[in-house]
């Protein structure tokens, strides 16, 4: 329950991917626009993208719907819970890690007698089941909601987890 | 005994629990969402569960994932705290059909007593005043005016499907009552769809008395006095304090005896607490039974040497109710200054953000319960109470003396941070509350003038 680890904490899987075309230029007004009224949050909704920001400290931090456009990325600061240590992020480069979406036992198999639904350097696809989640006696299949390949399973088989716990590192397909 | 217990809650009451948790040798769990990850009183707890994001939707309020808590944490019992599912009798039963011990009174009886008309039939039953009204709906104004009579003027017409004050009319004579019956079938039906009023006893300039209840095992119950929490700002209390300035010792027992008597038809164990309106005639009305240990329990604890929180988990763990009526002996007065993180100026708005510097004050008579640190973030999500300042002196007089002094000493600041601190200054100048001479309508006659 309280690892280390516990500071990585990605979106949850059901909000993942998402199309959002904003250029630095609409980023720095809202920004602006958030100074100058004294506000605490901002939200924003176009056809094509909706973004929220929200200044929680003294810094404003933008918290946005997860995204795959890198430029918008990197206009944006990362909320500061997300933050990962230096050293693994380097190791780890163009790796997304896949946490708990909910508190739970971790199994990797349906079942004590079946194999493991996933291996590492298995590919998955959105709809993959990566593994059960139990709770109130209730077996919850986590599906991958992405595709890529499974590099690392960081949990072991009948842990438990708490939520926002990395289970998977995935590289993207 | 309790060897394990998982805190579902946050902030200052998940604070107290631990500390009685470790002051009887019971492990603690917190649990946490990630706007209160950082939070100081989670470190002390023995373990700590992530149960969600930062909505209390998906983290406080979501059943299943305290539940899996509890269960991956392997505690036997779990202490809702307030607010949040410590009234949900789904909740409860839950907890029991997953092996784990509910700190507080049975599902059934949560239930039972959280329905408003099946308290009321129990108050009854069991010889305990309610307010005076109509067996139900009224369908005509003859009918009105016919119960007005036996129950005496002022009454309040009331729409059953009402809230916020639309579809009510008070009525102090036969012909404003013909006339509001009327104004308040049409306002309920426009604004609710729904015409059907009824009628009870307008309770004038009341106070706002409840009784503080601790039920054993064995269903034993008895009262441990009063508390006053006639400061209020639409039904938040702000001040509350032990003993009333407007009881005596016979109004006391009186109305002790009725909690005893409600809660012991009902069937309540653990920590509770009944809730009275007491007219300025010296009659008392039963309004409802509050089924969880509450916010302003700390003023019965400074007056009467009992920690109640502590009791909540002894009785939860099977342990008799060794205290007797006659060992609880009310000693000074205490008050409770709740100290929110609001702009008084701006129509009470919360004012979440990030604390720069913050003094709490200390000294003798002072307890302060507070989830606060110095550098800690008050989350944008929860309840804005962020602190309670509990006096204690050997009588009102000293009590006010020591708030005073202590409420001087409190400095919570961050940008944009404001809290109730000057307000309740400003309370303890008047002379209404200095005199002890208020009712539920202060707060609303003081923020007008």
């Amino acid at each position: 329950m309280r690892r280390p680890e516990d500071h990585l904490v990605p979106p949850p899987p059901d909000s993942l991917p998402r199309e959002i075309a904003l250029d630095q230029e609409r980023l720095k007004q809202l920004l602006a626009l958030m100074d100058e009224g004294s506000l605490t949050e901002i939200e924003y909704e176009t056809e094509e993208a909706r973004i929220r920001m929200s200044r929680q400290q003294d810094v404003p931090a933008m918290v946005m719907p997860p995204m795959a456009a890198p430029a918008a990325a990197a206009a944006a600061p990362a909320p500061a819970p997300a933050a990962a240590p230096a050293p693994e992020a380097a190791e780890d480069e163009g790796l997304t890690v896949f946490s708990a979406p909910m508190v739970g036992t971790f199994y990797r198999s349906p079942n004590p007698e079946a194999g493991p639904y996933v291996s590492v350097g298995d590919s998955v696809g959105p709809d993959t089941v990566l593994c059960i989640l139990e709770a109130m006696k209730v077996m919850n299949e986590i599906k991958a909601e992405q595709s890529g390949e499974i590099v690392a399973i960081l949990v072991e088989n009948g842990e438990p987890v708490e939520y926002g716990q990395p289970l998977y590192k995935i590289r993207p397909a | 005994m309790l060897r394990r217990v998982l805190i579902a809650n946050r902030g200052e009451i998940a604070l107290r629990v631990i500390r009685a948790c470790h002051e009887l040798g019971i492990e603690a769990v917190a649990v946490y969402s990630e706007a209160d990850r950082e939070m100081p009183y989670v470190e002390l707890a023995d373990d700590a569960v992530c149960i969600g994001p930062p909505e209390a939707a998906r983290s406080y309020l979501d059943i299943p994932s305290i539940i899996a808590a509890a269960e991956i944490a392997d505690v036997d019992a779990l202490h809702p705290g307030y607010g949040f599912l410590a009234e949900n009798a789904r909740f409860a039963e839950m907890c029991a059909a997953s092996g784990i011990t509910f700190i507080g009174p049975p599902a059934e009886v949560i239930a039972g007593c959280g329905d408003k008309a099946n308290a009321k039939e129990l108050a009854l039953k069991a010889g305990v005043p309610v307010v005076p009204g109509s067996d139900g709906l009224v369908d005509t104004a003859e009918d009105a005016v016919g119960i007005a009579r036996d129950i005496g003027y002022p009454v309040i017409i009331k729409a059953t499907a009402g809230g916020g004050g639309r579809g009510m009319r008070v009525a102090h004579n036969e012909v404003s009552l013909v006339n509001g019956y009327h104004q308040a079938r049409a306002e309920a039906a426009t604004a609710f769809s729904n015409p059907d009023v009824y009628i009870e006893k307008f309770v004038l300039n009341p106070r706002h008395v409840e009784i503080q209840v601790l039920g054993g095992p064995d269903g034993r119950v008895i009262h441990l006095g009063e508390r006053d929490c006639s400061i209020q700002r639409r039904h938040q209390k702000l001040i509350e304090e032990s003993p009333s300035p407007a009881l005596d010792e016979d109004l006391r027992q009186r109305m002790g005896a009725s909690a005893v008597a409600f809660c012991e038809a009902a069937g309540y164990r653990n920590a509770g607490t009944v809730e009275f309106l007491l007219a300025e005639t010296g009659e008392y009305y039963f309004m409802e039974l509050n089924a969880r240990i509450q916010v302003e329990h700390c003023v019965t604890e400074m007056v009467s040497g009992v920690d109640l929180v502590q009791w909540q988990l002894r009785i939860a763990g099977g342990e008799e109710l060794t205290l007797k009526q006659e060992d609880i002996q009310l000693q000074g007065h205490a008050i409770e200054f709740r100290i929110n993180a609001e702009n008084p100026d701006m129509n009470f708005a919360p004012t979440p953000g990030k604390i720069e510097r913050l003094v709490m004050p200390g000294g003798r008579g002072v307890r302060l319960d507070t989830y606060l640190a110095a550098g800690c973030t008050i989350p944008r999500y929860y309840d804005s109470m962020v602190a309670k300042l509990i006096v204690h002196g050997a009588d009102r007089d000293e009590a006010i003396r020591i708030g005073r002094r202590a409420l001087g000493e409190i400095r919570v600041e961050g940008p944009g941070l404001k809290t109730t601190t000057p307000l309740h200054r400003q309370i303890l100048e008047q002379a209404d509350f200095v005199n002890g001479s208020v009712d539920t309508g202060f707060m609303e006659r003081f923020l007008e003038s």
